[in-house]
């Protein structure tokens, strides 16, 4: 087998309610798996289970096909970066990046040497002498990092290591992360509410809800076909609606297009006609929300209003749905529509 | 900002002046040259000082008195440090009772406190006065051990110890080469603290004090009563000294602020 890190069954609760439910998830080597999900969902817990902070109430913890669930963290071999980055303030840079050689009884001559490497890795060989409240947040950001990777471990975990950056070093950032994972092929593991993160750095991301992977796959497969309504509401997907014949459907706002009423209508295309609610200026386009009475009942979608100036609340639009565009939500249950007459 | 704001600065300048003036008084009758206490002195100079270094109930009690706050601040902070950091680690709802009990001699009158150990060390117990004193003045400073690393605990960021701990240290390695290092400042404001209280104390030292063992304060407490020298102002110039010197080097070592105001590191 070769997962490096595999949870099964694996359940916790604080006391209110379960936080993590007979979750099941594998990470094979070499792999960047990103636990994506709003707060609450799970994704912390289920990195401080594989680092051995948390034990969990029930389920299983395999880590390089052993079990791992009653070992200490300090006998786990895992690197791990917090969202504080959590450095030693009494120790200088190099001697934080040395601490997990230390423990591991490297001797000196090689720990200067991997502890020196690691920071070139990271681009901080001149700071090594500073303490860390010498440094800035990415700086510091890039210790963690280094601290983490220097003692090879069999996961690299990340918490939410980017949140505390400004917009503009999030994205250095976040491409700097990537060229470490690349260039020492180890296996790691994101947490992040961010899907712009969870997209640009996973090999594989999975979407948690309620303690349980909601699905997962391909950043790319999950991001264009989401399954079920909470995963393509968390990525953006804006329009769910119940289609007659074809069950629930999400669609992107920025692929859905409304138009007056009487502008001509383009008869392959799926639309429905209704009575817009608002319009925002966005800057680079309008946004409209228009309220279509359907089967099931009156739902509001929102797009992208092509003629602003033809618009107005209340005034009768046409919402076009672009075929392609239009994302079938498999897991979904395919209610029957009652009523006789389509839209 | 004298003009702009003249009533609010007047306030200040007599509170100054008000904090300042006994001072001022007590500096300047241990410079008499007189027999009694009078203020303006008569005459200046450093003849009492003289007098109170070699003065020997003074002298014996003041190593009573450094013997006993540095015993009592060392076994306050030996029992308050591991305590409080097991009980905020690893049982956060006992911090409550913990703090509840240890914080409980800032609550009972020094006095009582002091005469129920009074009867039992040394009149059930048969303790000599030393030994006494040394037990009562480390319950006395163990609010400060307690509250000072408990403060300093609560600010330092629980996932230091996690991350020691991921990288491979086991609870003793994390408590001596992690924990301790970023409490230090506070554990340095405690002792501080804990030198001063028991160095100051009068309460408890009264009813635990013999004839032979005196702590100064009580020592100066007995001169003042019989005697009307300009001495006891040296004495006090001396601690006052003594004070600005601890104060100074809690400056260096880890900021004024830190130890008197109510921000830990």
């Amino acid at each position: 087998m070769n997962h490096v890190v595999e949870l099964r069954g694996v359940g916790h609760n604080f006391g209110a309610g379960p936080v993590l439910a007979d979750l099941d998830l594998a990470v094979d080597r070499g792999e960047f798996l990103a636990l994506l999900g709003p707060s609450g969902c799970g994704k912390s817990t289920t990195l401080r289970v594989i680092a051995g902070y948390l034990r969990p109430a029930e389920g299983q913890v395999l880590i390089g096909g052993r079990d791992a669930t009653r070992v200490p963290p300090q006998r786990r071999n895992i690197g791990m970066v917090f969202q504080s980055y959590a450095l030693f303030p009494h120790l200088s840079v190099a001697e934080n990046v040395a601490f997990g050689l230390r423990m591991r009884k490297v001797g000196k001559l090689e720990r200067t040497r991997r502890v020196g490497e690691a920071l070139e890795l990271v681009g901080l060989g001149q700071l090594a002498a500073r303490k860390p409240g010498q440094l800035s947040g990415g700086q510091q950001q890039r210790v963690a990092l280094a601290r983490a990777v220097v003692i090879r471990p069999d996961v690299l975990l990340l918490d939410e290591p980017l949140s505390n950056l400004d917009a503009r070093l999030r994205i250095q950032l976040r491409s700097e992360l990537a060229r470490v994972q690349r260039e020492t092929g180890l296996t790691a593991v994101l947490v992040t509410h961010d899907q712009e993160e969870a997209l640009a750095l996973a090999d594989r991301m999975a979407v948690l809800r309620d303690g349980r992977i909601a699905q997962q796959g391909s950043p790319r497969e999950v991001f264009e076909r989401p399954r079920n309504r909470f995963v393509a509401q968390f990525l953006g997907y804006e329009n769910v609606l119940a289609l007659p014949d074809r069950g629930e459907v999400a669609v992107r706002p920025e692929h859905v297009r409304i138009e007056a009423a009487d502008a001509a209508a383009d008869p392959s295309a799926v639309s429905f006609e209704g009575v817009v609610d608002e319009l925002t200026y966005r800057g680079t386009h309008t946004t409209a929300t228009v309220t279509v009475p359907l089967p099931a009942g009156p739902v509001a979608l929102r797009g992208i209003a092509l003629s602003p100036g033809a618009l107005a609340p209340g005034r009768a639009a046409r919402v076009v749905l672009s075929e392609p565009a239009i994302v079938p939500l498999l897991d979904e249950p395919h209610r029957p529509v009652l009523e006789e007459n389509p839209v | 900002m004298i003009r702009r704001r003249p009533v609010l600065s007047l306030l200040t300048l007599a509170a100054v002046v008000f904090l300042l003036f006994p001072i001022v008084v007590v500096v300047g009758v241990a410079l008499s040259r007189g027999d009694v206490l009078t203020f303006p002195p008569s005459g200046l100079s450093l003849r009492w000082f003289g007098e109170a270094l070699t003065y020997q109930p003074f002298t014996d009690s003041l190593v009573t008195s450094a013997v006993v706050a540095a015993a009592a601040t060392v076994i306050a902070l030996a029992v308050g440090v591991p305590a409080t950091y097991a009980v905020h680690r690893r049982s956060p709802r006992g911090r409550r009772l913990l703090q509840t009990v240890f914080l409980s001699p800032l609550i009972v009158p020094e006095l009582v406190l002091g005469f129920a150990l009074f009867q039992l060390f040394l009149v059930r117990a048969g303790f000599d006065a030393l030994a006494a004193l040394i037990i009562g003045h480390s319950v006395l400073l163990l609010p400060y051990a307690v509250r000072v690393t408990g403060a300093s605990l609560e600010q330092a960021d629980p996932a230091l110890e996690e991350a020691a701990a991921g990288l491979g240290a086991g609870p003793v390695r994390t408590f001596f080469g992690v924990t301790l290092p970023v409490i230090a400042p506070g554990i340095v404001s405690a002792t501080i603290l804990s030198l001063l209280t028991s160095f100051n104390n009068v309460p408890m030292s009264l009813l635990l004090t013999s004839r032979s063992v005196q702590t100064l304060p009580v020592a100066m407490l007995e001169y003042v009563q019989t005697s009307f020298t300009p001495m006891i102002a040296a004495v006090s110039t001396l601690l006052l000294l003594l004070t600005i010197g601890v104060a100074l080097v809690t400056e260096r070592l880890v900021g004024f602020q830190r130890v008197f105001g109510r921000s830990a590191p």
